[in-house]
């Protein structure tokens, strides 16, 4: 039986036996620190991780999927992996780069490819929920430069650079966040699959306006559906969710 | 009693999974092997009734990433006749689901179509097409009860009164999951991953499915997803089927879409019911009649139909008849209540009429004939274990103000010029009763924690929260020392039974009690041992995670010390359905048969807007008699949540269909929508739990998911009130109620 998938990501601490290895650093400045480049949906997976300590913080290289090369910027990886790899390995066509919750992703996406199939399948976080499939219900809600998004409704390649959160990286230090500990306190929640999308907005409304009005939360979330019938306390984890 | 709980009913204690909800990392059953899998998606019958006559896939396989494709002649339980729009006809397996969608199109499918009928009136005209389900005719008698001589108690009354309704709205339980699988073979082991209300049925159905012994299937069921009564026959054996041909792990997820044209839809009916009352109100005949439309589905749940007005309500002589329709529609099945909501509606509409011509109060009028607890049911003479459904009307009454507001029909406007209108409705439900049959497991560990095993899923309320509340009270343990082990992993839990009929809490709930019984006693007996001098098991009991002499609280030894050199501590419960109760709850004794119903009502206030058609609910309270509650978040979450339902019900809910063609016109959250965050009138919702009368469940529970979300009628009975014009046809759209007025 093929083991479990199962993501899980403390900071920049990732379980998956191919990161495993990887070496990763926490803490310190490091922002992004792990390359990885996705097959053409086989799940044939090459990661490489170049984040080294050194005095006074870390600094993050970009390897090539394909000759482990390494380099400074993603910039320069490109450049050699479309002068290098431009015939056998496809170049540059459908290589996105996406930064979710703080670590980078170089991905060959497909052009059919959602931003919500990518996140989950080939970024292998499945926080993000997909119950409708076409921009009904709020669930896959994530924040995209800043904006909440229907992940569902965006495509891989719209969000190439884009910086992106999921529900995976609302921790803080490795602790549930206010927000998702008000959601816990007032049981913001029922089956559990509409949650992530309330609390993705939620982020987003609290660091505009810090102390929303209950009114205000109210229309903030009106792009998502609890089928459970749980919109008060959903609303109200987020009303106090803030400190 | 209450006093010395120290665990159930508590405010604050969290749900065994919030962490897990509130970081995404719940499993549902796509959430696992995650790039790893091949997604399935499963193509639908354009047409309403027809057979294939041929299947031309080649093109479909020859899309780069399509691994298979499976047709009726693959997939267990599908029929090569199509008796729906939506009906499955072939499934494929590719990279990702977008592809797999994209090759659906390519699927060159060659139909028979046959003569259709999706009209129920149509379907039951002599010499109507034949939904193709019964070999003559589309009705079958689901219902036929005779109590006393209807054409005496007619002849006995001073005033008679009929009422035919209109249909009753159809609706898609439409939860947030529902129908997802995620399948695997292990040689000729399956493995399958399921969001169901019934984990160790659709063991079986699995097994059935492919001819596998039992001992070959492996169900896997996590949360549910929501289901709301949709989710209890979700087994998908396409996933299963494309698992076998591809060698490959293959996930099937049923997207909304999907839900609406394959998915369990609640049904419609109508009714005509002729009451017979006394001059004081004293009912004396009742003759009803009810239809329901099942779709496709030849046996539906909607047998119970007369239930509301059945049971609650004394009447020496009544005719109970449901008919049940087949159409060539999605098949009808469970939603919160199988039968309530729409029978409450077509009981109360009858019953408001009558009190309007005899010129009583319609709450007089209910509360005269009302069964008292002293009356046992009527039909089968079995007496009922509690019955507050007066003071449950009584409440709610008084919640809206009712004695002081009240009014005839039509008589009040608002200074706005809107009309007002108020009404008090209620019955004796029948769900949420008592039986034990369900089995649990319970394993102490070496520190005297433990965790608590049951083929269930997780139900969106917390229902095995409740479970863990039952084990720490009955173990004395802290609540924070029980927690949810394996859940709904058929091969390693016994069957938990089907989460379904509000029966979670208090019948699992049941099982878990036993088990704890069962591990305090080896507890007590090996606790027993290592008080200094000896004691004897009966002397102790236990609290907070300690064990203590009755007579002594101050002589103590804590659970830990306990379990730690009695490390082989399970706790069991196994047993049919049993309907009698198995342990002294309150005031009832082991033994009793048990008739236990859940007594529910609900008062509503309403302006209604006679220019626009719009109406303003100023006052929904449901109050709804539990018995006890157990797990107080949950289950004043789902409260609230029956009151969002039923406001659903009333105002939203509607999935329509082409009369010509059988086609869903509204198949998506948009058009046949839930209340969104702006709808919803968040201070006029008010849930009240009564906890009067101990229930017959442990620590005397009942059920509460479908109870309080039965009393939609409530708002027709108050739109009454305000306009004087009945609105036969559910959901109360401005549009209907214009027409009603002759403004449409």
């Amino acid at each position: 039986m093929p083991e479990e998938e199962k993501v899980i990501q403390d900071g920049q601490i990732s379980r998956r036996q191919f990161i495993k290895n990887a070496g990763i650093v926490v803490g310190g400045t490091a922002v992004g620190s792990t390359i990885l480049l996705s097959g053409c949906g086989n799940g044939e997976t090459v990661t490489k991780t170049i984040t080294t300590t050194v005095a006074g913080g870390t600094v993050t290289k970009y390897a090539c999927p394909y000759d482990s090369q390494e380099f400074d910027t993603l910039a320069a990886l490109k450049t050699h992996l479309e002068s290098q790899h431009g015939e056998g390995g496809g170049g540059l066509e459908g290589l996105i780069t996406l930064n979710v919750n703080g670590t980078n992703y170089i991905l060959k996406v497909e052009p059919q490819w959602t931003l919500a199939y990518t996140l989950r399948e080939k970024c292998l976080l499945p926080g993000t929920k997909v119950p409708c499939w076409r921009g009904e219900c709020g669930a896959c809600t994530v924040i995209m430069n800043g904006r909440t998004v229907y992940s569902c409704l965006v495509l891989a390649i719209e969000a190439d650079g884009a910086v992106i959160r999921t529900v995976e990286g609302l921790k803080v230090n490795g602790e549930l966040s206010a927000l998702q500990r008000s959601f816990i306190k007032n049981r913001g929640f029922q089956c559990g699959m509409c949650t992530p999308g309330f609390l993705m907005t939620g982020v987003a409304l609290l660091e505009k306006n810090p102390n929303p009005l209950l009114e205000e939360v109210a229309e903030a979330v009106s792009g998502h559906i609890c089928a459970c019938g749980n919109m008060n306390r959903n609303i109200q984890s987020i009303y106090e969710g803030g400190s | 009693m209450a006093d010395e709980l120290t665990v159930i009913g508590k405010p604050g204690n969290i749900d065994q999974q919030a962490v897990e909800c509130v970081t995404g990392t719940i499993e549902f059953p796509n959430d696992l092997f995650m790039g790893q899998k091949l997604h399935a998606k499963i193509l639908g019958c354009p047409h309403a009734h027809a057979k294939v006559v041929s299947i031309d896939a080649s093109k479909a396989l020859e899309l780069d990433g399509v691994e298979a494709v499976v047709t009726h002649e693959d997939v267990p339980g599908w029929s090569e006749v199509k008796f729906h729009v939506g009906d499955a006809v072939a499934a494929v397996a590719a990279k990702d689901e977008n592809t797999a969608a994209h090759a659906l199109t390519l699927i060159k499918v060659t139909y028979e179509t046959r003569a259709h009928v999706v009209d129920p009136d149509e379907a039951m005209e002599p010499g109507a097409p034949l939904v193709g389900l019964f070999p003559d005719g589309n009705t079958t008698l689901r219902t036929d009860i005779v109590r006393g001589d209807v054409e005496a108690g007619f002849a006995q009354a001073d005033v008679t009164i009929e009422d035919e309704s209109g249909w009753t709205n159809r609706w898609q339980n439409a939860p947030m999951g529902g129908g997802n699988t995620t399948a695997w073979w292990q040689d000729d082991i399956l493995h399958a991953w399921v969001d169901t209300q019934n984990p160790h049925g659709e063991h079986s159905g699995f097994a059935g499915f492919f001819a596998l012994p039992h001992n070959k299937v492996r169900v896997f069921t996590h949360a549910a997803g929501g289901g709301f009564g949709g989710g209890r026959a979700a087994v998908q054996a396409v996933a299963a089927a494309l698992a076998k041909k591809t060698g490959k792990i293959v996930s099937l997820h049923t997207d909304k879409r999907d839900n609406f044209f394959r998915g369990v839809t609640h049904f419609a009916c109508k009714s005509k019911i002729k009451l017979g009352a006394k001059s004081d109100g004293t009912l004396t005949a009742i003759d009803a009649q009810f239809w329901g439309d099942g779709g496709t589905n030849p046996s539906p749940p909607y047998n119970a139909l007369p239930d509301c007005l059945q049971i609650g309500f004394r009447c020496p002589n009544a005719n109970f008849k449901v008919t049940g329709v087949i159409t060539n529609a999605p098949p009808s099945g469970y939603y919160r209540c199988v039968q309530h909501p729409p029978g409450a509606f077509l009981m109360n509409t009858a019953l408001d009429a009558m009190a309007e011509k005899l010129g009583m109060d319609p709450l007089d009028f209910r509360l005269k004939n009302i069964l008292t607890i002293a009356e046992p049911d009527q039909d089968s003479g079995v007496a009922f274990s509690f019955n507050t459904l007066r003071e449950c009307l009584l409440d709610s009454a008084a919640a809206i103000g009712y004695a002081s507001n009240k009014h005839a029909p039509g008589a009040r406007t608002l200074d706005d010029g809107r009309k007002h209108g108020m009404a008090v409705t209620g019955h004796l439900d029948g769900h949420g009763g008592y039986g034990s049959g369900r089995g649990a497991i319970i394993t102490l560990r070496p520190d005297g924690t433990c965790f608590i095993n049951a083929g269930i899923a997780r139900s969106s309320c917390g229902t095995n929260t409740a479970h863990c509340h039952f084990v720490a009270e009955t173990l004395g343990l802290k609540y924070d020392d029980v927690k949810t082990g394996d859940w709904g992993a058929t091969a390693v839990t016994a069957d938990g039974g089907m989460q379904a009929g509000s029966t979670n809490t208090n019948q699992a709930g049941a099982a878990f009690t036993i088990a704890a019984r069962d591990a305090r006693e080896q507890l007590f007996k090996a606790a027993a041992k290592m008080f200094d001098p000896q004691v004897n098991p009966e002397d102790l009991d236990a609290r907070d995670s300690k064990i203590f002499l009755k007579s002594n609280p101050s002589k103590s030894i804590t659970h830990k010390e306990v379990c730690a050199r009695n490390q082989r501590i399970i706790g069991r419960a196994s047993a049919g359905w049993n309907p009698v109760l198995q342990f002294d709850v309150g005031p009832w004794k082991a033994g009793t048969p048990a008739n236990q119903r859940v007594p529910c009502a609900a008062g509503a206030e309403v302006a209604v807007d006679t220019e626009s058609g719009e109406v303003e609910v100023l006052k929904w309270t449901a109050v709804t008699d539990i018995g006890r509650v157990i797990y107080y978040d949950g289950a004043h979450a789902q409260a609230w949540a029956g009151l969002y339902h039923m406001f659903w019900q009333a105002f939203f809910a509607e999935h329509i269909y082409d009369r010509e063609t059988g086609i869903s016109l509204n198949p998506n959250f948009l058009n046949h929508r839930w209340p969104a965050s702006l709808d919803i009138p968040y201070d006029a919702l008010q849930e009240v739990l009564r906890e009067g009368v101990s229930g017959l469940g442990p620590y005397g529970a009942t059920g509460a998911g479908e109870p309080v979300a039965s009393q939609y009628s409530v708002i027709a009975c108050a739109i009454y009130n305000a306009i004087g014009v009945w609105i036969k046809e559910p959901p109360f759209t401005p549009w209907k109620i214009l027409k009603a007025l002759g403004k449409a």
